[in-house]
């Protein structure tokens, strides 16, 4: 007889695959069988973050547990360092010494996320790893040398640089040479030093790449990225900020990127916004239009709030809608007609995030009932009411966008997300709420899917 | 017998099942089987499955026979912290409303018999019934005994406190 008990190593590792979080934790303790199929899962991506640093030294680093029992090394595959313990301002050296020690025994390490200035204790042993594909650390105040052993980390598909500091900026040309055979993505967010001289040394060398992310970098506006795009023109995905106050003019005639699929843009308005849509948005979708790339997804953020003009978001659905999957306008409002175009019209479309606003839920409701496979609405919230806690979207609200769209799963609003479980034969469903995990993710970033390897 | 379309397969059991090729292929080692014999009329034997499972393995593949080959999504070959998933439709729901034990001998036989989309959706089915639950839950869920000593445990549940909300 088969039980759960019994069920062979495989089966109950194909079941685990599908939990996540504390839902394997508590796998993890039920039974020796279920440790042993927990544990690839449970291990291969070690994370470290505020909840768990607050909890230090009473709570086990991952890393203390690693080095503890060794062999659990070869199932890592990611590592992402959000916190640290810190003694006096500086980093707790066993917990750091802990870390080290575990890097260099994860021969599998596929990726390394650092999102604290503790970069240079980690750069020798990367060095060495050869299936390291994705990385991502800020800052990095490196001196020469440090600099030099960076610029020889070789191997990554993703590079994404947080407030690199200019010793970091100065090290990209050569890094970038070495990176040449594998680099496709590249993310560059507020970089101050960062220019066009710099990334016109740096592009050449990348001629597999295939997305193109520059966000919050002064000196490299809308006019700089455009005059870039000669450099890229296989690019999938693009992210840029545009600045209304720059003085730089857009060039007059920009290489035309035919496989772009993401285009997200990020407007910094002028001091005194003239409450309009931005006009770099409409230069964009008209680009896009005559480049004659499909879009699956679009991200559009404001720094003020601005009403989205109704001839700009029909110029866009007219040119996208038979390809938008996804789609999220950050900051800026839409009228109830250009809510419902877009639902009626972006047949494909699956993710949306938008502002949802608690007195309009009716007439979103409405609007969303005419899409046809929509199943994750996003709340984008109100940016600059966050330290005026705004009330959260009560959950008749919730239910009733559940009611109006039978394809919704998911409404994720409120650090919250809601999901709706449809049963069989029933038009009634079940609503469930958890809370969010900390993410990592940049928002600016393409969705899972839309860029093709 | 003579009808080049369908097949006989013989259950651990002996009990007989005339099934469509077309159906009985969406086991790939039955479908790699039958390319191995060529034209035959010779009944293939199921050793590993009982009568009572594969009626229901059967069911399962003449439900999804006109389903569209799988895609295999991003995370299928599992090099990915995120979690696998599956599309679970109501049919599947109802067909997995049956006793544990039948549940988890379908899910064995699908993965000995190679029928992906059977074995994601046993899989999914299991894994929805553990989530949200306590280790204690898990195991009276299941019936499953706690062969950890307390100090074990204890020192498991130490180490693995990290993993917790992240």
């Amino acid at each position: 007889m088969v039980s759960a008990d019994n069920l062979n190593l495989d089966c109950l590792e194909l079941i685990f695959a599908y939990l996540s979080g504390n839902d394997l934790v508590h796998v993890s303790l039920v039974s020796r069988s279920f440790l042993t199929a927990a544990i690839p899962r449970l291990y291969r991506t070690l994370t470290f973050g505020l909840q768990q640093a607050k909890k230090y030294p009473s709570i086990i680093s991952p890393f203390a547990a690693v080095l503890a029992h060794t062999n659990l090394a070869n199932h890592v595959r990611h590592i992402e360092l959000r916190a640290i313990p810190t003694v006096k301002f500086l980093p707790q050296p066993k917990f750091m010494d802990d870390c080290m020690r575990t890097i260099s025994l994860c021969k599998n390490l596929g990726s390394f996320t650092c999102t604290l200035d503790v970069m240079s204790s980690f750069l020798l042993t990367l060095q060495d790893k050869q299936a390291l594909e994705q990385l991502r650390f800020i800052g990095g105040n490196f001196t020469t040398d440090q600099a030099a052993q960076a610029a020889n980390i070789s191997g990554i598909n993703a590079l994404t640089l947080d407030s690199a500091s200019w010793s970091v900026v100065d090290a990209l040309p050569r890094w970038s040479a070495t990176l040449s055979p594998t680099l496709t993505s590249l993310t560059l967010t507020s970089v101050q030093t960062l220019s066009l001289e710099i990334m016109e040394m740096i592009l050449p060398h990348l001629p597999k790449l295939n997305s193109l992310h520059i966000i919050g970098c002064p000196k490299v506006d809308q006019g700089a990225v455009l005059q870039l795009l000669v450099y890229v023109p296989q690019l999938q995905s693009l992210a840029f900020t545009s600045y209304e106050s720059s003085s730089r003019s857009t060039p007059a005639v920009v290489a035309p990127l035919p496989m772009l699929r993401h285009l997200a843009i990020d407007t910094q308005c002028a001091p005194s916004p003239a409450n309009s849509t931005p006009t770099i948005w409409t230069t964009l979708i008209n680009l896009t239009k005559i480049w004659s790339c499909p879009l699956k997804s679009l991200s559009l953020k404001l720094s003020d709030k601005v009403a989205l003009a109704d001839p700009f978001v029909k110029n866009l659905v007219d040119a996208h809608h038979a390809t938008l999957v996804h789609l999220s306008l950050r900051n800026c409002t839409l009228s109830k007609e250009s809510t419902k175009l877009i639902c009626k019209k972006c047949t494909e479309l699956e993710t949306l995030k938008l502002a949802l606003s608690a007195k309009e839920t009716h007439t979103f409701a409405d609007s969303l009932s005419h899409a046809k496979r929509v199943h994750t609405v996003t709340d984008t919230g109100d940016m600059h009411s966050s330290h005026t806690q705004r009330a959260p979207i009560p959950k008749h609200d919730i239910n009733l966008l559940m009611t109006a769209q039978p394809s919704l799963e998911h409404v994720v609003a409120d650090g919250r997300t809601w999901t709706a479980v449809r049963r069989p034969g029933r038009s009634t469903f079940e609503l469930q709420v958890k809370k969010n995990g900390p993410t990592l993710r940049h928002w600016f970033m393409p969705p899972t899917g839309v860029i093709q390897l | 017998m003579g009808d080049s379309n369908r097949l006989t397969l013989v259950a651990s059991d002996g009990g007989k099942f005339v099934v469509d090729k077309e159906v009985v292929q969406m086991s790939v080692l039955l479908k790699n089987m039958i390319e191995d014999l060529g034209e035959t009329d010779e009944s293939i034997p199921i050793p590993n499955v009982t009568s009572p499972v594969l009626t229901k393995v059967i069911e399962f593949c003449e439900n999804h026979r006109t389903d569209a080959a799988r895609t295999d999504g991003p995370n299928v070959d599992g090099d990915d912290a995120r979690m696998r998933t599956a599309v679970v439709s109501d049919w599947d729901r109802q067909f997995f409303d049956v006793d544990q034990d039948l549940m988890f001998e379908i899910i064995v036989a699908a993965n000995y018999l190679d029928i992906k989309s059977l074995v994601d959706v046993g899989c999914k089915v299991v894994a929805d019934m553990i989530k949200g639950k306590s280790p204690q839950e898990i195991r009276d869920l299941f019936d499953i005994v706690n062969d950890f000593s307390p100090e074990e445990e204890a020192a498991l549940r130490k180490e693995n406190e990290w993993a917790n909300d992240r």
